[in-house]
């Protein structure tokens, strides 16, 4: 069975003038430990579905499926402890918080899974070293440089060993140099058994993915394998 | 002009734009301005009592008091007509002396027919109080017997019309009362409640009856008088205690002391409970000043915070300026014309509200504010507020929006820090806000006691009805009356339970030790009217007539403790010699009463007998079974048959006299009802926009932490937790404010509640639960938006 699992996904934004139809009946399944790529073009649909597929947004119409569990169905409360346990997000601004340590940033990434706080500074201290940040770890996000931030931002969403990652533009404010360290970084974690899933403009970047799905007005308009 | 247009444009484009916080600026600054707006009305009419009176400068009123030498127990504001008699002819140090007798007599037209509340004056009393003439000559009005002043108000209830110099009113038994003069009206806020002034040189007036019984010196004249230039008030009272000493010849008690207080400082100032207007009390009118500037504070910091709710997208504003070339002073300028738009349409409309409400602030605070009565007066202190406020409201955010602006945008690692110390303005506010609704609460107390507890007495369904001077007329009501079906017990008394003519009296001891106490008069079933029980001996057996006849008393419980006895059964049997009414008595004490109050609770209540002499009692105090209209409706036909319909019936409820008593104590707690209403919504308001600057601050820290898994629940927490703080460190300030405060106000009455924790209790939890359910709301409302595209709006 699919880790995901979306069946005719609908999606309408309800903005101040006319609505936007961003999703029209998308179907795809994602296995576990698979690295996707989505890409399109601006307003394809992309973020939009990154967003249902992180439980961020719920779908207007048609089924997912995470895991099995119907997400449409599930209350609030326990998609907030989905995300917090199975699910971690990478954004292209990184969305770290400013008056707080790298430390204390990574460690935002286990408060709401509710484990016991024994050992979460060692585990911290891991991520800390597996992204190559172990001697900024007392220093505040303004300090970093932007691909430091951004490997922040990824140790944040890996320290809970969620079982999909979610990485929306992950290198857009990068240059090539920390574009390139982010995206093998994405590929290490794939590789130690997560599901990547990453949005990206960048034809280079989505080629590192094992499959590609390109989006079209809100449509699925093409998947493709990576030959390997 | 072309630039001040263009700048107006700029800053309505703002408005429209940020549309919902200007929304709630203009709400919060309308509500404090009106709010101030109004307090600032009933303080200036506080301030301003009897202020409307020309040549005030040594006009005083004569205050009496009684009691041993040296003691005085009782003091009133009426002093006896002699006073005045003798002052006339004896005095060198006044240049004239004047009097008012209240009366309420029928007066009629062929418009009107009403027992009228009127004064019974002295022909020289508009030299000395001197009201402004519409028509006629007041400085003769009054001089001819028959003749009556009234203001133009009640000269078009009675006639119709204002100039009715020459017309006649008929009073008591159809005698004429010939107009002579009117006077304009004048303000509410005068000791002088009514508005008729008859002639006291007619046969029939109370001034000429007490002139001419000189025995006759119960209290029963305001006496106005002048000082003669470079004349002490002081020498003046000497010589009134010196004249009334030489000259007295009443068989009731001879003030020992006068005092003297300016016309214009009566409000403030009064002895006794009095028929003038509710005394009024200077420490509230402080209070109340201290609260509006606090208000219109708070309104200020509040708006301020919302300016600054907006300061990212301002900076950016700002550094646009900055690049076309504007000075930072000119940006401050912008900011601060914003701000001052504001007050100003804030003041605007302030007026419009205070305009709507006056008239139901009026009705609840009994009062009659007027808005435009100097409107030059109202408009400046508006302008000056509105220049101070937009100070307040716009310097700051202006200096912190404005402070980077210069160096173009915000650079990396530079960035402008516009947090504000919202921690302690929410600390204030709540802190303003608990003190408010303590004090109310207190104060509500306060009133709750003095209406129901203090007295001592169930005075609930009884009817006191005055009896007037005809043994007739007065024998065949109370006979008559008490056969009514509905009536249940009938007693009369002397004065009480009023304070209308209380009367000290004394026991001198060996040793020297002075006991002072008030003699009542009553008939024996006054107790049993008023559900007094007897707590040791037995009740009045009979009235009397003699006043010099030793009888037997009762005593309350005070007295007997202030006699010695260890319990009152110790009391029973004793003879006492005492002095009153300016008579040695020696009575034997029969029972024992529990202690009852007959003053307001602002005087002194002293240790009581009680006997039963019927000389001069004045009303029928009447138990009534039920609530009946048509008990009453009989007790009417049987007093105008008794009365032959010549006197309407002059009758009141106890609990109606008691709540005009306090009328002035229900006055302030309306008043701080009132602002606490407004500091409550005030600091919603103020939340409400901390809020909404929080949401702004917050909002992408709210979103990833979603993103990152925390509950709504979480978030909500994690939202209201600062304000826990701020929350417990208010109480900590305000507790111990409004105990101090309540402290000393509760010290300027003789009887009254204690300072009880369940005031501070109720206070704070009603301002923390409506403190948390506002921001609870508003914090849910934010972390209710789409987090991911928050997350990517950045």
């Amino acid at each position: 069975m699919a880790l995901i699992d979306l069946t005719d996904i609908e999606h309408l934004y309800s903005g101040a003038q006319k609505p936007v139809h961003a999703l029209r009946g998308v179907s795809l399944e994602i296995d576990a430990g698979e690295f996707v790529a989505i890409t399109g073009a601006s307003g394809s649909g992309k973020s939009t579905l990154l967003n249902i597929i992180g439980t961020l947004e719920r779908a207007s119409a048609g089924r997912y499926l995470f895991d099995g569990q119907r997400v449409e169905a599930t209350p609030e409360r326990k998609l907030a402890n989905l995300r917090a346990n199975k699910i971690g997000f990478v954004f292209q601004n990184f969305n770290l918080l400013d008056h707080l340590t790298v430390f204390d940033n990574i460690a935002l990434g286990l408060r709401y899974r509710r484990d016991p706080v024994a050992g979460r500074r060692e585990r911290i201290l891991s991520v800390l070293d597996r992204v190559g940040l172990a001697h900024r770890a007392d220093h505040l996000p303004r300090q970093l440089s932007g691909g430091q931030q951004q490997r922040c931002a990824i140790a944040r969403a890996i320290v809970g060993d969620p079982q999909v990652v979610l990485a929306d533009e992950p290198t857009g404010n990068l240059d090539s140099t920390n574009a390139g360290q982010v995206m093998g970084i994405l590929e290490d974690i794939n590789a130690q058994g997560a599901t990547v899933i990453v949005v990206t403009h960048a034809p280079s970047q989505a080629d590192r993915a094992g499959r590609i799905i390109e989006l079209h007005d809100g449509r699925v308009h093409m998947t493709r394998r990576r030959l390997t | 002009m072309t630039g001040l247009l263009y700048s107006l444009r700029g800053i309505w484009l703002a408005v429209v734009r940020r549309w919902a916080v200007y929304l709630l600026m203009l709400s919060g600054l309308s509500m404090a301005y009106a709010a101030a707006l109004i307090i600032g009305l009933y303080i200036h009419n506080e301030l301003t009592f009897d202020r409307f009176l020309p040549d005030t400068e040594r006009l005083y009123i004569a205050q009496a008091e009684y009691g041993p030498s040296g003691k005085p127990l009782v003091a009133s504001d009426v002093a006896p007509a002699g006073v005045a008699r003798w002052m006339r002819s004896d005095s060198r140090n006044i240049e004239a002396i004047t009097r008012l007798v209240p009366v309420e007599w029928p007066l009629r037209s062929e418009r009107r027919f009403v027992k009228e509340r009127f004064y019974w004056a002295d022909a020289n009393f508009f030299d000395l109080v001197k009201l402004p003439a519409l028509h006629g000559d007041l400085a003769h009005a009054l001089a001819k017997p028959g003749s009556i002043v009234l203001t133009e108000r009640m000269a078009r209830q009675y006639f119709g019309r204002a100039d009715v110099v020459g017309e006649v009113l008929a009073t008591h038994d159809g005698l004429p009362l010939t107009v002579t003069a009117v006077l304009r009206n004048y303000p509410a806020n005068t000791h002088l409640e009514r508005e008729i002034f008859a002639s006291g040189s007619t046969s029939y007036a109370m001034l000429s009856i007490l002139d001419q019984r000189s025995t006759y010196l119960w209290p029963t004249s305001y006496t106005y008088f002048r000082l003669k230039p470079g004349v002490t008030k002081a020498a003046v009272t000497r010589e009134m205690s010196q004249l009334s000493r030489k000259y007295w010849q009443g068989d009731n008690n001879l003030p020992v002391n006068f005092r003297a207080i300016p016309v214009v400082k009566l409000h403030f100032e009064p002895q006794g409970d009095g028929q003038m207007r509710p005394r009024g009390h200077l420490n509230s009118v402080r209070a109340l000043m201290v609260v509006s500037v606090m208000i219109l504070a708070l309104a200020a910091i509040n708006s301020a915070g919302l300016i600054l709710a907006e300061a990212r997208e301002r900076e950016r504003e700002m550094a646009l300026y900055a690049a076309l070339g504007a000075t930072r002073f000119k940006q401050i300028g912008y900011i601060m014309r914003e701000a001052a738009l504001v007050n100003l349409a804030s003041s605007v409309f302030g007026l419009a509200v205070v305009e709507r409400v006056l008239p139901y602030v009026n009705a609840q605070l009994g009062v009659s504010l007027v808005l435009w009565a100097s409107p030059f007066a109202v408009l400046t202190g508006v302008m000056v507020s509105v220049l101070i406020m937009s100070a307040l409201c716009g310097m700051y955010p202006a200096m912190r929006i404005t402070r980077f602006s210069q160096g173009g945008a915000a650079h990396k690692g530079h960035e402008p820090d516009n947090s504000i110390n919202w921690p302690g303005w929410v600390t204030a506010q709540l802190a303003l806000v608990m003190v408010l609704l303590i004090a109310t609460h207190t104060m509500s107390r306060q009133w709750h006691f003095a209406m129901s507890e203090a007295p001592g007495f169930n005075g609930d369904k009884v009817l006191m009805v005055r009896l007037i001077n005809s043994t007739t007329v007065t024998q065949q009501f109370s006979e008559a009356v008490r056969k009514i079906d509905g009536i249940e017990l009938a007693a009369e008394s002397f004065g009480v339970p009023t304070t209308e003519f209380a009367r000290p009296g004394w026991i001198v001891e060996p040793s020297g030790r002075v006991i002072s106490f008030t003699r009542n008069s009553v008939h024996p079933d006054f107790f049993k009217v008023f559900h007094v029980p007897i707590l040791s001996g037995r009740n009045l057996s009979e009235t009397y007539l003699t006043p010099e006849v030793p009888r037997e008393i009762l005593i309350n419980a005070a007295a007997s403790k202030a006699l010695g006895f260890q319990k009152p059964s110790d009391a029973i049997g004793q003879i006492i010699d005492y002095e009153a009414d300016q008579t040695f008595f020696s009575s034997k004490i029969v029972g024992v009463v529990p202690d009852l109050r007959f003053s307001t609770v602002y005087e002194p209540s002293h240790p009581m007998i009680f006997d039963g002499f019927a000389k001069y009692f004045t009303q029928i105090n009447l138990r009534l079974s039920r609530d009946d209209p048509q008990v009453l409706n009989r007790i009417d036909t049987v007093w105008n048959e008794a009365a032959g319909g010549r006197v309407p019936i002059e009758r009141q409820f106890y609990r109606d006299y008691l709540t005009n008593q306090y009328r002035d104590m229900y006055q302030q707690l309306r008043a701080f009802t009132l602002v606490s209403a407004v500091a409550m919504l005030q600091s919603v308001l103020g939340l409400t926009g901390l809020c909404i600057f929080l949401a702004r601050h917050q909002l992408r820290e709210m979103a990833i932490r979603r993103a990152l898994g925390a509950t709504f629940q979480e978030l909500l927490i994690l939202r209201l937790k600062p304000f826990l703080w701020p929350a417990v460190l208010s109480c900590v300030i305000a507790w111990p404010l409004a105990g101090l405060a309540l402290s000393f106000w509760l010290r300027s009455f003789q009887a009254h509640i204690p300072v009880a924790i369940s005031s501070f209790l109720l206070a704070s939890a009603l301002v923390l639960f409506v403190s948390a359910i506002t921001l609870a709301i508003h914090s849910a409302h934010s972390i209710r938006c789409t987090p991911m595209r928050i997350l990517r709006q950045e």
